[in-house]
């Protein structure tokens, strides 16, 4: 499982999710309450959605992608239960 | 005590702090996969991919250095076992906490309100009353 790439000299994140268990709700959601921090952008390809996300300041992308993912969880757990 | 290799359903990778579980769901409902992962947000970045009919995995990835990644993938079942009780046992009770709530929220069944046995909904009056005196 990789699901983040990182491509650090232009400060931008790539998160590919699986469509059956993340809604693009839940995803455009969180890069609402993540807009100070990052931009991005959801894509949908044949069997994934790619976000690309790209750090507004000087941080650490790979904890910036994995709180992105966390909190893209989280919004999709309270959408189910 | 050691799994036999069946009933062990994670690997760890130690390199990246994380450990990637496989679960059955025909035995666990999603909603029970989701409830799980969410008890561990504090302590670990969840990650849910696979196939939703015959195995999905879910990668724990490790905040701090140094976790246990056996214990967390261990406790993750028990997290699994511990919702699936909840969820069978909240189908099975549903019933009963609707009355309950129902009963406390003073919710009354469309037909005894409308045939109000007990006369409740007609006005008091002070003729009617037996016992008081007049003044």
């Amino acid at each position: 499982m990789n699901n983040i790439k990182i491509i650090r000299p232009f400060k931008k994140i790539q998160i590919k999710l699986n469509p059956v268990f993340y809604s693009r709700s839940a995803i455009e959601e969180t890069l609402e309450d993540f807009k100070d921090i990052c931009s991005g952008k959801i894509k949908k390809s044949q069997s994934n959605f790619i976000i690309s996300l790209k750090a507004k300041e000087k941080i650490d992308l790979e904890k910036l992608g994995y709180e992105f993912l966390n909190h893209a969880f989280a919004k999709k757990k309270e959408m189910v239960t | 005590m050691s799994l036999p290799e069946k009933l062990e359903n994670f690997k760890i990778n130690q390199k990246e702090n994380s450990i990637i579980i496989s679960v059955n769901p025909k035995i666990y409902a999603l909603e029970v996969i989701y409830s799980a992962a969410y008890m561990f947000l504090d302590k670990v970045y969840v990650i849910i991919d696979g196939d939703p009919e015959n195995q999905v995995l879910i990668q724990l990835k490790a905040k701090n250095e140094g976790e246990n990644l056996k214990k967390l993938a261990e406790d993750f079942n028990n997290e699994l076992i511990n919702y699936s009780v909840y969820v069978v046992q909240a189908a099975r009770t549903g019933e009963i906490r609707e009355a309950i709530v129902k009963r406390a929220l003073g919710v009354v069944e469309e037909d005894l309100w409308e045939k109000d046995p007990e006369g409740i909904a007609e006005p008091w009056k002070p003729e009617k009353a037996e016992g008081l005196e007049e003044e």
